[in-house]
């Protein structure tokens, strides 16, 4: 591949997988409920991933598509019906395109082999398509032909004069119909000459690139020579190119002239005497000047019998409009995104080139009701006004379906409709003024009442203007940014944060030495501002990297029906809050410790459809996945109404297995018996498949999430079902975090797995099985003390160190130990109350007693292993209970310092994985706390110290 | 900084080094896998690590790992001084801080003034020296750096 197709390739592969995400959800709706609607979209996206592979110069790709796209094509027709093999075959086919997409996205080129892929789509379309055949060869005739006209070589077909250069190309009877199409829904037709450099040495290339730019400006009908002998570069110097653009010749001279190597480009109009001529142009025969060509009679019928009304529309732009033929175009693109134009009077081309006064008419087909259209007509700038009126069928034959389309509408007709019609039939017709000013347009007063529904009585009113302006807006709603810049962005924002942190430090601390300076005033001021704005800046950038949990939930329905097919069960699945968001870096982890779940509950779950008769259920079982938002996490549940967990059995099953003790396996309660499945070496299924059940599932799903901060919940009941709730961050960047203090350092523990803190006595911790367990609210928790798992009894802090050294500045040491050893009363977290008292200048040590816990420093405690024990007897101890409903601990810390937003910071590659420890933050006063991962610790703590893990 | 400056215009043939001291001797590293030099700072102990890793520093935003080269080195400790420093060093992917007894500045060694690496630096282990130079009576270990940093990623 050249450097110049490479510049594509991210952005073939982006779009190509979003085709074929859209292609996967599409087909699995097929399946359930057809619709032609539908059909439609799946053929659109067919065949742009057939066009845009082809024009990257994967050809496999492009030919598996195109048999995708045939099958779509005749389904829309009903020449074709889905049935399971079908779909089965189209899905097989969607999962080669995907491999070969991987394959290009990592290597840049595919090697796979598709004739398989395609010869079977082949073999299945032809086999189930001649029973219906015929039965509308009609409508076969008219979009098929349509469909392939692309692709298809020329052939000796009607010749369409040219207008003035000499050229070769010729369009085929489908072509025209294509031609004529983009005529109709306001395109431009150009042929053009092209002219690559002769020193070029990869012209296919360069054709290629043409053929591409093009595609972006608008579609090719035709080329001499064809697409394939361009590929394969039969072709001297020249070729040729007819397209259909909305776009002017400039614009589309320069995207062909933008190409390297491209030394000239010749553009001339199409003569569309040749299109149009089969069905006459477009008179103002009747009060609304709206008339349907031949073809489009046929599209309105299609878009009748695909449940879209017809509307037509008379729209008037503001006389004092500098730019008419812009807003024009807008109106027609806003209507093409709610529905197809049909036709518009004057014609698109003319709508363009500002042939018109004030006032245009457009014929539009869509799903939306009538208030919509005129919204989004009027959601423009300086559309003063549209009457929208149901297409009765005036100006089209009876023997099409349109008629059909008034007749079942109208039953409601508008006054607008009657009302413009009387005034229309008295007005002369708008096309042909265009040189002279109309006298109509002087009486604005007149024009703005007949807007009588359409809303704005006067232009340039300000709430109006307001509600256009969103209106406009509404147009350019997305912007495509790079993830990396995104990334870029949270992470400049978590410097801001940190150092916001900082400032609000700082300031407190200035208030303690200035205490009656309006300037300490102001800058405290100044400072909450920047601090407010940092946060909205943060939640901002934060919703920037939003996702829809959609991104990873669309890939389920598939691979549950792949799943219960291959189990030979019936599962229905369903799946709620798509919508709701969360970030890129969670959508991106989350994918699989959900594909697991799943699994297991379809797997596991979920019965035999004749087990589940027995049981007097339905035979097709239901898994639900639902997403919601509940305060800063997103919870997700699995839910499935299957067999459900038996506690008795799952304690039988560790016991035999081995992964407890009877004695401890009696003692469980049934909640924590549902939570052995977590258990690592623990699987239930009788037969082990290759679905699930390789008995190492579950434990590393869990473990899995809970590093990515997530808890996992279970509820389950014999013989109803079962539920799996998922709680996690909405982001993995920047978590609230429990600042705790261990010995002088400062550790961050993840809020979302602290359950409480509490104090309690150090003599309420007792000792059961070597395992020190204190007593709560009726429940036994295992301790952990987090000087032992972090060997922090028996060396030096760092900050101890640098004392014993006698480094660094004193009193900045003595200020940073205060502020990291806060004494806290009452068990509770309380800012702000550090430095009272405290501020004793001079030597470090001196600063240090000041603080909660001179012991710490005493080097005579140190000896001692229980160091914390060594306290006065009455000191009580902190406890942070972490963990979820399922399984608790108690980690004992030296004390609480608050909770703080962290942003996690990665540690070095060179410190390799440390066990307990996630990562790291930077705190308000600089320094470095440590990110405490909770199940890492939990781990290190079974292993060191026996701690009964499971029981 | 400074430093890189002052020596900025690269003598044919010759190879700048940032020379320091531990225990008995001077150490270089090619200056161009060092960022800058600071004073030792607060560091934030990392539990359950080897006995050679410090721990974490905030550099201006960034955390940084802090390795004890004398333990790295298998020299024996020392109390730190206000002479100790620590090199931020980035040899090739990441970047990690030294600590060292103290920097003594740049030098310039010609080529033919470095051998390879011999018997007389038998305390270190072969891995981690490239070469032995020598200015005037003076004798230059030169570290092989990310061989004396890749270990470390092993024993973890």
């Amino acid at each position: 591949m050249t450097e110049d197709m490479s510049q594509y390739l991210g952005l073939f592969l982006d779009e190509a997988s979003e085709q074929m995400e859209l292609l996967e959800r599409d087909i699995l709706q097929l399946e359930q409920s057809p619709s032609k609607e539908l059909l439609n979209g799946i053929f659109r996206a067919a065949h742009t991933l057939k066009g845009s592979s082809r024009a990257m110069g994967f050809t496999s790709m492009g030919e598996l598509t195109h048999a995708m796209e045939d099958i779509f094509d005749r389904l829309r027709q009903d020449t074709l019906v889905a049935t399971r093999e079908l779909i089965d075959a189209l899905f097989a086919g969607l999962d080669t395109l995907k491999a070969m997409q991987e394959e290009i996205a990592a290597s840049g080129s595919s090697e796979m082999d598709t004739t398989v892929q395609t010869s079977r789509l082949r073999a299945v379309m032809e086999g189930t398509a001649e029973t219906s055949e015929g039965e509308s060869q009609k409508a076969k005739g008219e979009s098929g032909g349509e469909a392939i006209g692309e692709s298809a070589a020329p052939s000796p077909a009607p010749v369409l004069a040219p207008t003035s250069v000499e050229h070769h190309l010729q369009l085929t009877e489908p072509q025209i119909m294509s031609a004529q199409d983009a005529c109709d829904s306001g395109c431009s037709l150009f042929g053009m000459k092209v002219r690559i450099a002769e020193d070029c040495v990869m012209k296919s290339v360069r054709a290629v690139m043409v053929l591409q730019a093009l595609e972006h400006v608008g579609s090719i009908l035709t080329t001499t020579p064809n697409e394939e002998a361009l590929e394969n570069e039969e072709f001297e110097a020249e070729f040729e190119v007819l397209v259909a653009t909305k776009k002017s010749k400039v614009a589309v001279r320069a995207a062909v002239l933008g190409i390297t190597e491209i030394v000239g480009v010749d553009i001339f109009p199409w003569a569309e005497q040749g299109v149009e001529g089969n069905s006459g142009s477009p008179t103002p025969s009747n009060a609304h000047h709206l008339q349907l060509t031949g073809p489009q009679q046929m599209a309105a019928q299609d878009a009748d019998e695909a449940g879209n009304s017809l509307f037509g529309l008379k729209v008037r732009v503001a006389e004092d409009c500098v730019m008419k033929s812009v807003r024009a175009v807008m109106v027609l693109q806003s209507l093409e995104r709610v529905g197809s134009i049909l036709t518009t009077t004057p014609e698109e081309e003319a709508l363009e080139n500002e042939e018109f006064e004030t006032e245009f008419e457009v014929l539009v087909a869509t799903t939306q009701n009538e208030e919509m259209i005129r919204q989004t007509v009027m959601g423009i700038t300086e559309i003063v006004g549209v009457d929208v009126f149901v297409w009765a069928g005036e100006g089209a034959d009876g023997e099409t379906g349109v008629s059909g389309v008034g007749c079942r509408v109208s039953e409601t007709p508008t006054n607008d409709q009657r009302q413009m019609t009387n005034e229309e039939a008295a007005k002369p017709k708008a096309r042909g003024e265009s040189a002279t000013p109309d006298t109509r347009h002087q009486t604005p007063d007149k024009t703005n009442e007949r807007v009588v529904d359409a809303g704005p009585e006067a232009r340039g009113k300000a709430p109006d203007e307001v509600q256009k302006i969103a209106g406009e807006k509404k147009q350019a709603q997305t912007v495509r940014v790079d993830v990396s810049r995104l990334d870029k962005l949270l992470n400049l924002v978590g410097e801001l944060v940190m150092d916001r942190n900082r400032i609000a430090q700082l300031c407190s601390q200035i208030e303690q030495q200035f205490t009656a300076s309006d300037t300490v005033d102001h800058l405290h001021e100044t400072a909450a501002h920047v601090g407010r704005i940092t946060d909205e800046l943060q939640e901002e950038i934060m919703k920037a990297r939003m996702l829809p949990i959609d991104n990873v939930f669309s890939r389920f329905p598939r691979m549950v029906r792949d799943l219960a097919q291959k189990l030979e069960k019936e599962v229905q699945f369903v799946v709620e809050g798509g919508e709701t968001e969360l970030d890129r870096s969670v959508i991106e982890v989350i994918g699989d410790p959900l594909i697991h779940m799943l699994r297991n509950s379809v797997d596991h779950g979920i019965e035999l459809p004749d087990e589940r008769e027995k049981a007097g259920k339905p035979r097709g079982g239901t898994v639900r996945l639902s997403a919601r938002h509940e305060e800063n996490h997103i919870v997700i549940d699995i839910v499935d109404d299957g067999k459900g967990m038996d506690p008795e059995k799952l304690r039988a099953h560790a016991v035999r297995k081995g992964v407890l003790t009877e004695e401890a396996a009696s003692r469980l309660s049934d909640r924590d018996a549902l939570g052995l499945i977590f258990a690592p070496g623990f699987s239930t299924a009788q037969v082990v498949s290759d679905v699930s059940g390789r008995g190492v599932g579950m434990d590393i799903v869990r473990s899995n999430l809970q590093r990515l901060g997530a808890q996992v919940d279970i509820e389950s009941r014999v013989g109803i079902g079962s539920k799996f709730t998922v709680k996690m961050p909405l982001t993995l960047a920047i978590i609230r975090g429990l600042l705790i203090n261990v010995r002088g350092c400062v550790y961050a523990l993840p809020l979302a797995s602290v359950v409480e803190t509490i104090r309690v006595p150090s003599e309420e911790v007792h000792v059961i099985n070597h395992q020190e367990v204190i007593l709560q609210r009726g429940r036994v928790l295992p301790i952990i003390r987090l000087r032992q798992i972090f060997r922090m009894e028996a060396e030096l802090t760092p900050a101890e160190r640098m004392l014993n050294a006698g480094l660094g500045p004193a009193s900045d040491l003595a200020e940073m130990v205060t502020t990291a050893v806060v004494a806290q009363e009452g068990g509770k977290p309380r800012r702000g109350e550090k430095g009272k008292g405290k501020r004793e200048k001079g030597k470090a040590g001196q600063s240090v007693e000041m603080t909660a816990e001179p012991q710490i420093l005493n080097p005579e405690i140190e000896t001692s292993t229980l160091a914390v024990t060594q306290r006065p007897s009455d000191a009580p101890l902190y406890i942070v209970i972490i963990g979820n409903a399922e399984k608790q601990y108690g980690l004992i810390v030296d004390s609480l310092i608050g909770e703080q937003e962290v942003v996690i910071k990665t540690l070095s590659k060179f410190l390799g994985e440390i066990r307990g420890i996630s990562g790291a933050t930077i705190l308000g006063d600089g320094r470095v706390a440590l990110i405490i991962d909770i199940s890492g610790l939990v781990a290190v703590a079974a292993e060191e110290k026996g701690l009964a893990y499971a029981a | 900084m400074s430093m890189i400056a002052t020596a900025a215009e690269v003598g044919e043939r010759e190879e700048q080094l940032v020379a320091f001291q531990l225990a008995d001797e001077i150490y270089g590293v090619d200056i161009f896998h060092i960022n800058e030099i600071i004073r030792l700072r607060e560091i934030t102990q990392i539990p359950r690590t080897s006995d050679d890793v410090e721990g974490v520093i905030n550099l201006r935003g960034k955390i940084v790992p802090i390795l004890d080269l004398r333990k790295r080195l298998g020299l024996p400790p020392k109390e730190h001084t206000s002479g100790t420093r620590v090199i931020i060093v980035e040899p090739g992917e990441g970047t990690v801080g030294l600590i060292v007894d103290g920097v003594n500045g740049v030098l310039r060694i010609p080529q033919n003034q470095i051998e390879p690496p011999s018997e007389l630096v038998s305390s270190l282990e072969a891995d981690y020296v490239r070469g032995v130079g020598k200015q005037d009576d003076m004798l230059v270990i030169l570290l092989n750096l990310p061989q004396v940093l890749r270990l470390n990623e092993k024993t973890q």
